[in-house]
This record gives C-alpha cells, structure tokens and sequence, in this order.
C-alpha cells in the first residue's frame, strides 16, 4: 500500500477522486445546475470537439501564436540575457528598465498593443512575447552570472576567446537556468493566448471558450478549460522531456532524485 | 368631519413612516454606459426609487452577456441587457425573467442603431463586408444577430464576415483606427461617429429588418423576482415614470442626455433615440427567437409569455 503512495499513480487516482467528487456535487443538485454541470456532461462536450475533428481546428491557430511569440521571447531573452549577465555595462544599462517593465500585468498592456498593433495576430504574438521574454531574461543573466569564475579562468588558461567561452562554457553551465526560465515562460505563453483571444480574436481556445459563455452553452465552456489543462500538461510534459534530453550531462551532475 | 379629516391625516403619516420604516429592498444592477440607458440616470440621481422603497445600486458597468453571468451567480438581481440574452440564456437553462423592456427601435426611418463604416473603406453595402471585420458589443447577440440579417438581405454570406467584441464606447476608435471596418453601434455613438465627418451609416440594422423591435429590457433571476414581487414591479414603475418625464419633456430630455452621456451639444440635435417604454411586445420576441433558432443561437423556440413577468 505504502508502494501506491509512493508511486505516480496516487495522484492520478487523487484526480480520479475528485472527478468523482464533481459528478456526485453536480448531480446532487447542491450547487446550481445551469453553472455547474456535471463531469460527465462536460466530458460529452470534450469529446465530441475530439471526434468531430473540432478540437484541431481549435487549437492549431493558438498554438502557432503560442509558438510563435515564445520563440521570439526565448531569442530575445537569452540574447539579452547573456548579455547582461556577462557585460556589466549591459547589466547597469538595462536591469533599471526591464525591473520597470517586468512587473506590469500582462492584461494591463494588451489595450496598448491593441492601439499600436490593432486585433489580428500581431496583437496576440506580441503580447505573448512580451510577458515570456522577462522570466526568460532574468533566469538568463542570473545563470550567467552565477557561473562559477573558476571554469571562466580555466577556459582563458586554455586561450579560448570570448566567443568560445560563452559558447563552450558560459552557456552550457548557464542553460539549466535558463531552461528554469523558459518551462516558466511556456506556461505563461499559455495564459497570454487565451487572454489576447479572448480580447479579440475568431478562432483559437480562447475564443472558443468566450463564444461558449456568450451562447451560453456552458458544457462546452467547461470543456474549454479541460483542453487548456490538458495542453498545458502536455506542453510541460514535452518541454521536461526536452530539458531532461539536452541537460543529460547536467542531471547527473547536479541533480538529486526526490526520494 | 374635521376628526374625519385629522384621523384620515394620522393614518397615512403612519402609513408613510411605516412604509419608510420598513428595509428598502436591494436591487443589484447593472449599467450600459449608451443613451437608452438614461432613464435609470435620471431616476436614481432623483431619488425615485428609494421614494418606492427601493435600495438601486450599480454593482459593475458590464454588457449584458457579462451581468448575466454574475446574476447567475447570485451577485445581481436585475439586469439590463438586450433582450436577446434573457432569451437566450433561459433556453439553455438560466432561471430568469423578463422583467421589463426599456428601448425599442425605431417603427421607420432613422435609428438609434447603425451599422456604421468609414467612409474611404469604399463599403457600400452589408454584402461588402465579406472578408471584413465587423465590431459588436457582444458576440451572439441581438446586434451581431441582425448585423447577420441586414448582411443576407444585402445578398451576403454572414459566415463570411468577422465579428469582433467591442464595448460601445470602443466602437467608433475601433473603426477610426482601423481595428475593425465595422461597427453595430448605438446612441449617441452612432451620432458620434457620424459627426466626425469620416464615418457613413450602411444600415439601420433593427428598423429595417423588424421594426419596433424590443432591443434592451430588464432581466431578473427568476429567484429574486420570486421572492421580492411588489419591489419587481416597483422597480418597472420608476422606470416607467423616467421615461414618461423625458417622453413628454423635450428640456429635460436634452438635459438628461447631456449630463449622462458623453455627446457634445452641437451633435445633440442630430441624435435619434431609441423609444423607451417599459411594455414588451410579446410577438416582437417570438419573432426574435424565430430569427435566433435560424441563425443557429438557440436549438429550439419557446414561448415567450412564459418567461415576461406580467
């Protein structure tokens, strides 16, 4: 029993649980129907945008806007941020701005994106890009300057140049870090497209969900949602997959295993 | 006779301080900031509803398909929105009533509400708007309905067009910006935008598909209508008598429009109102849901009395 605990299977089993708990609440009539539909309604709702084929049609614009403004926020990012991280004069110069513009909610920017770049896609990429690029940067220049100064010291004993170094040592020793940076990033990403569809927007999940609301078809509201959870697990799943890959060397260097 | 007349004198200062004595009734509303709107301004900023026993606050300035959703979850009690929305909304399984109706369309001619364009987008008419970007206050609902049918007329394919959700006040920015090429507006934004000089009306989307329609009304949860009875019709009442004052008063309509709009005095004769009445018209909304089950909003029709509160 203690081995079932012990295993991933527990927590799955918790969910398990608690969707049993949904359908009994919702069945029970405790909590308003109309608002609150039963699991087994909302899974009805789920898996008829699965086999009609919808769920694709739904989730292929976002996930191209995902991408799309997380790469641009990841090469910038990591641009700057070793940039900063190496060069004190890119650090005093830049560091009073982005802690300026870091803090600013994400949804607060969106009317200004609106004006200069209007409702379309630009809108949207911009918007996701701009809220990944600050967790990116800031894990970046913290990686960088946090690599230790005995392995910069001991690639210049060996005359490599500043680029080898930064290429050779200063980035690989840096990209846990930066990786930190980028799964954090990854679920913003999420967030922002659901918000700047949900602006403005005529497909993607984002949009899905709001038409859902405003046609008051509230199952599929709920399922909605469930495809969000369910995209976000799976983007964190691959990006783990990705990291555990690239980082082989490190893990077994640096990591421990929860026991 | 004088104790006859000092006794009925003693009663109804009792009845008064009684009435006064008792809680007022809270109601949690809603508001749009747009002209039809207007006639709650002018009621609370009188007082009238307390007068009838009433406690009216404005919870949240919200469209319709957003108020609903928070009257749904037990934080307003009335709300005002298009009507299309209480109808809507009880198909698929909110417990609300129709409470009262607020702005109709004009029966001919002009209208409070366009369908506005810029004037160098070279649109002519609603078929044009293929392939266009149209801006609604909310998706689905009575705008974007007949936005959808001034469009078929015109010869056009609705599902060709790009519908945006824009509050009102957005609306005429939206266009001159360029975010969308048009825009289903009300008062006084359609007179607003008009008087830039930059914008034409491709179509009065109400008068001309069905006129007189029951644009916006009050919806209540069918729960709080229940329990508070006399207050529901109490509340249509003040209502009522707000319209009835700036109906039949041209200076205090003018100045109520002034004062809780933001239309400038020299657009103030250009604008053309809704006709506000609290009565619905009950084939207005049958007619309305016609139109909603074609356009795919609804699964199926209903009749509507069962819903108006009376």
């Amino acid at each position: 029993m203690s081995g079932f605990f012990a295993s991933k299977w527990s927590g799955f089993a918790l969910i398990a649980l608690l969707l049993a708990g949904w359908e009994l609440l919702a069945r029970s009539g405790v909590v308003a129907t109309v608002a609150f539909p039963s699991f087994t309604r909302v899974f009805d709702a789920f898996w008829t945008l699965v086999s009609t084929g919808q769920m694709t049609g739904l989730l292929l614009p976002s996930l191209a806007r995902l991408f799309a403004g997380y790469l641009i926020a990841v090469a910038l990012g990591v641009a700057l941020g070793v940039l900063m991280g190496y060069f004190r004069q890119a650090y005093v110069l830049f560091e009073p701005l982005t802690e300026l513009l870091r803090p600013i909610p994400s949804p607060a920017y969106v009317p200004i994106a609106i004006l200069f770049l209007g409702l379309g896609n630009e809108m949207k990429i911009f918007t996701i890009a701009f809220s990944c690029f600050f967790p990116v940067l800031l894990n970046t220049y913290s990686g960088v300057r946090a690599v230790d100064v005995i392995q910069i010291n001991t690639a210049r004993t060996f005359g490599k140049g500043a680029g080898a170094t930064l290429r050779k040592v200063i980035l690989p020793a840096a990209l846990p870090q930066i990786f930190t940076g980028m799964r954090i990033a990854l679920a913003i990403a999420l967030i922002m497209v659901v918000i700047s569809e949900m602006v403005a927007s005529v497909d993607g999940i984002g949009y899905f969900i709001l038409n859902a609301q405003r046609s008051f078809r509230v199952p599929d509201m709920y399922a909605g949602v469930i495809t969000l959870g369910l995209l976000g697990y799976a983007l964190n799943a691959l990006f783990v997959w990705l990291e555990r890959h690239v980082l082989r060397w490190h893990i077994d260097a640096n990591r421990r295993e929860v026991a | 006779m004088v104790l006859k007349r000092i006794a009925m004198l003693v009663l109804a200062l009792a009845a008064s301080l009684a009435a006064q004595a008792q809680p007022l009734v809270k109601v949690r509303i809603n508001k749009i900031p747009i002209a039809p709107y207007v006639p709650v301004d002018v009621a609370l900023s009188r007082g009238w509803f307390k007068e009838e026993g009433l406690d009216v606050s404005i919870e949240t300035v919200a469209a319709g398909a957003v108020s609903i959703q928070a009257m749904a979850g037990g934080k307003l009690d009335v709300i005002y929105t298009s009507l299309d929305i209480g109808l809507r909304a009880y198909s698929r399984g909110f417990d609300v009533v129709i409470l009262s109706n607020q702005n109709n369309a004009q029966a001919q001619g002009k209208d409070a509400a366009g369908l506005l364009v810029r004037k160098e987008s070279g649109i002519k008419t609603p078929k044009d708007l293929e392939g266009k970007r149209v801006a609604v206050n909310n998706l689905q609902n009575v705008n974007w309905a007949y936005t959808r049918e001034a469009i078929l007329k015109a010869g056009g394919d609705p599902a060709k067009v790009q519908f945006l959700e824009v509050n009102f006040p957005q609306m005429v920015d939206a266009l001159l910006g360029g975010h969308a090429d048009a825009a289903a507006t009300t008062e006084p934004f359609t007179t607003i935008g008009l008087g830039t000089g930059k914008i034409d009306n491709l179509s009065y989307i109400f008068t001309e598909s069905q006129p007189g329609l029951n644009i916006a009304g009050w919806v209540a949860s069918a729960k709080w209508a229940k329990e508070n009875p006399k207050a529901a019709l109490a509340f249509r009442r003040v209502l009522q008598r707000a319209m009835d004052l700036l109906e039949s008063n041209p200076e205090e309509k003018t100045k109520a429009i002034l004062q809780f709009t933001p239309l400038k005095p020299d657009l103030l004769q250009r604008i053309t109102l809704d006709k506000w009445t609290t009565k619905l018209d009950p084939a207005d909304l049958q007619k309305q849901l016609e139109v909603y089950k074609r356009q795919g909003m609804i699964d199926k029709t209903y009749d509507v009395k069962t819903i108006i509160v009376p």
